[in-house]
């Protein structure tokens, strides 16, 4: 499947890099990539899914489908565990992409400790109290979820 | 060159033909391994794949001098394989060389792919003067199919601290007879130095 989608001018930077190991997905996707919600896109059409059944999915209008998926903007994180979910792809890679939380949890062993300490690593937009709590509410809810597969 | 691969989704064999790479290489890994890549590192990121910048290898090899050479195995219009050679007086050796994503692992989409470029390999070493012989640097994942294949450890690591493989006459002239029965046909107007 050609997928028209990474129609950005190649990274010119020096041969050597990610020439000797391979790139890793983050890099592939900050040097390929348009910006990182391309991620999104890439996904629903791998999955043969259209913007409206997307966007009726995750709980959205399929304009601002539209936008998540062309724009620049920090996806809403509460939006991140349902694309993870729909699409069947690991919620903390994703969440990592889509930068609501650094690349240092991906490091950790599928622990305990690990799952708990991802609320603390968010690194998204300053967020009220509400937030704060609601979004703790959304990992142990995940976690939960994680237990019973 | 010409050889028979195998499909293993759709359960037949197929002709896969190693050409020069090109623009449209270039193009096609952009849109196509790349996406794939990310998709299968999404849904399993335990796997360790790793994707070589293609794009640069195949443009490098087109501005250096004759040293280096870039190949693709090509199977109805898809790149299933990419190879980088480099040719010199004391050796020949495989700069780079990789499966398509959608071919990795078990239950990976084509066969006999990696083991067709060996074979391209070995009859440019031959074409070449080295006899059939080449070396590698192998990323630790790959060392078991080219200890499966007869290259042997030298003790050398690179920079890297990747270990050195190289495939000697006798075993270069065994692995041939061995996939000769997969060759279609050894022509060699996509050689190394004609494009």
């Amino acid at each position: 499947m050609v997928i028209r989608l990474l129609d950005k001018k190649l990274p010119e930077g020096p041969f050597e890099a990610g020439a000797k190991y391979g790139l890793d997905i983050l890099t592939v996707i900050k040097d390929y990539f348009k910006n990182d919600n391309n991620v999104i896109k890439l996904l629903r059409i791998y999955n043969k899914l259209s913007r409206a059944q997307v966007a009726e999915k995750i709980g959205v209008s399929r304009q601002q489908l539209a936008i998540i998926e062309d724009g620049d903007s920090v996806i809403d994180y509460k939006l991140v565990p349902r694309f993870a979910n729909l699409f069947n792809v690991d919620l903390k890679l994703l969440l990592v992409i889509l930068g609501h939380a650094k690349p240092e949890i991906l490091q950790n062993k599928e622990d305990e400790h690990s799952k708990f300490t991802m609320a603390a690593r968010y690194s998204g937009p300053e967020l009220t109290d509400q937030e704060k709590v609601d979004l703790e509410k959304l990992f142990k809810m995940i976690v939960e979820n994680m237990k019973e597969r | 060159m010409k050889f028979r691969s195998y499909d293993t989704k759709n359960g037949n064999e197929c002709e896969t033909e190693i050409i020069s790479a090109n623009p449209d290489t270039i193009e096609l890994f952009v849109q196509t391994w790349v996406p794939d890549y990310v998709v299968r590192i999404l849904r399993e990121p335990e796997n360790s794949y790793s994707l070589f910048p293609w794009d640069k290898i195949i443009k490098k090899s087109e501005l250096s001098d004759e040293n280096l050479q870039s190949f693709c195995a090509v199977t109805d219009g898809r790149v299933d394989g990419l190879l980088c050679l480099r040719n010199k007086d004391e050796y020949f050796k495989v700069e780079y060389i990789g499966t398509a994503p959608w071919n990795y692992g078990k239950n990976g989409k084509m066969r006999r792919i990696g083991t067709g470029l060996i074979y391209f390999t070995i009859s440019q070493s031959l074409s070449l003067k080295h006899n059939g012989t080449f070396k590698l640097n192998a990323l630790s994942d790959a060392e078991p199919f080219y200890h499966n294949i007869g290259m042997v450890k030298t003790g050398i690591l690179n920079p890297e601290g990747l270990k050195e493989f190289y495939m000697n006459k006798k075993k270069a002239k065994s692995y041939m007879r061995k996939f000769e029965k997969f060759l279609i046909n050894e022509n060699n107007s996509q050689a190394f130095g004609r494009n």
